[in-house]
């Protein structure tokens, strides 16, 4: 059966994009032996083509920091893979009790954390004054120089953002760990919510993996919901913060990523 | 660059072999997804984590670029794209707009002649603001033919929709980006008008600024 004019402009993209079976594709090179108005279409086609295609396809890598990044974030699922693979292959051959000990031993590490967003959340709901009230991110940062096992560098939120730093204190945190770590507090205004940080050394703290997570800045995210607020928990380096709020998570996302 | 962190498992080794050379790919897609090179590379990122916890439910000798597309464009709309708001895109009015004006078909074909200056003066970055400009689904669709060579049936996986509506929506995407080129050109003086667009009857304030400009 011969193409039609209707049928020839109705499947170029198809003739262009390598789509038809040769049969097809010779219906389609004898209408444009036979047809100009087609032959012009499918000049033009064949121009605008090669004209965007190169455009389109010029290289696009991803950076080096970025590949960084990625290493680091697989390093991690790795490990997580790994300690899921032995849970899996302990379980069937020890004892009970031996089994739910081991689990729970190895089980730890990864959901330490879930006691510490219990506690971002206890924190963020108490009403303990602060011991340093400032709106200046670097005279907060001067006050805890110090006290501290180690040096944090406050989120910086934009003030178009409408956050207002309202103050800090030391505080602790409880975990399953033994010792009890020790944690800066800091906590804004966010219009007529309020956002708390808890900032502390992330020892062992493994956020790959639990709640829902998302990558922002090359950081990936945990977000978690626990008493009708929200905690983002991550990692930078060697502390880990745990952001808490009522606000709506997306609102959230975007005041850490301008800030951290 | 990855081999040291995959030593062992084997499923591990089989992901980077077969799904990390796809990054730069990713990334390619991501910026025109997300239009901003700082969430692209989040999207990649994330894109590949979640292929790495994922990758057992992956079937070997099946299309692993595909797959990864369909991770990262499920990401993108699940979570990026609602907080695209601010990002121009041509709502289905200026679509229907800017194709009654500047459809490339029968009525106005791009004369010979004036194809060798379109072309010499719109390349590269114009074709790219032109593509960032249509709406997602042509832009995801022209994406994965034009720059990827993703079959129908590959797109129509991605996109998660039928084959029909991958070829309409191609059809029209590519109108459109011929379109937006040509109402580029037509603006900035590279060529003139062709046969069946009366340019003067095009609403643009850019050419009317740079008219004043100019009798200024």
């Amino acid at each position: 059966m011969k193409i039609d004019c209707t049928d020839f402009r109705k499947y170029l993209d198809a003739y262009f994009d390598g789509e038809l079976a040769d049969p097809e594709r010779g219906e389609f090179d004898a209408h444009i032996a036979v047809c100009g108005d087609c032959r012009k279409h499918y000049a033009q086609r064949a121009w605008f083509q090669g004209a965007i295609r190169p455009a389109l396809r010029r290289s696009c890598s991803l950076s080096e920091g970025a590949r960084a990044r990625l290493q680091d974030s697989l390093v991690g699922a790795r490990r997580q893979l790994r300690r899921r693979s032995m849970i899996r292959r302990l379980a069937p051959v020890v004892p009970a009790a031996v089994a739910v000990g081991a689990v729970f031993m190895l089980v730890t590490p990864l959901t330490g954390f879930v006691p510490v967003i219990d506690e971002a959340v206890e924190q963020h709901c108490e009403q303990a004054p602060v011991e340093v009230p400032t709106p200046e991110t670097d005279e907060l940062e001067g006050w805890f120089a110090g006290k501290l096992p180690f040096r944090f560098q406050a989120p910086r939120f934009r003030q178009q953002e409408g956050v207002m730093l309202l103050g800090g204190r030391l505080t602790r945190l409880a975990g399953p760990e033994t010792t009890r770590r020790q944690a800066a507090y800091l906590v804004y205004g966010v219009g007529r919510h309020k956002l708390s940080v808890l900032v502390f050394d992330g020892g062992s703290l493994d956020v790959g993996d639990v709640g829902r997570q998302q990558v922002v800045n090359g950081r990936t995210l945990s977000m978690h919901d626990s008493r009708g607020y929200r905690v983002a928990l991550f990692r930078q380096g060697e502390l880990a913060y745990a952001v808490t709020s009522d606000l709506p998570e997306e609102r959230m996302v975007d005041l850490i990523s301008a800030a951290f | 660059m990855f081999g040291r962190f995959f030593g062992k498992g084997r499923e591990q080794d089989d992901f980077e072999r077969i799904a990390l050379p796809h990054a730069d790919a990713l990334y390619g897609a991501a910026m025109r997804m997300t239009r901003d090179p700082s969430r692209a590379e989040d999207l990649v990122q994330e894109t590949l984590l979640r292929a790495f916890r994922f990758w057992h439910k992956f079937e070997q000798g099946t299309n692993i670029k595909a797959w990864l597309f369909r991770i990262q464009t499920n990401i993108f709309i699940n979570r990026y794209r609602k907080r695209q708001t601010e990002q121009k895109v041509m709502d289905d009015r200026q679509v229907d707009d800017l194709l009654q004006r500047y459809a490339v078909d029968e009525e106005s074909l791009l004369p010979v002649d004036t194809r060798e200056e379109f072309l010499r003066q719109v390349v590269g970055d114009e074709v790219l603001r032109a593509l960032d400009e249509l709406p997602f689904e042509f832009r995801m669709t022209v994406l994965l033919a034009d720059m990827h060579d993703f079959s129908y049936k590959e797109i129509a996986e991605v996109l998660e929709c039928p084959v029909g509506t991958v070829m309409s929506r191609l059809h029209r995407a590519r109108k459109m980006l011929q379109a937006k080129l040509l109402e580029y050109a037509v603006e900035n003086g590279i060529i003139d008008a062709p046969e069946g667009i009366d340019a003067e009857n095009v609403a643009s304030l850019d050419a009317f600024r740079r008219r004043r400009k100019a009798a200024n």
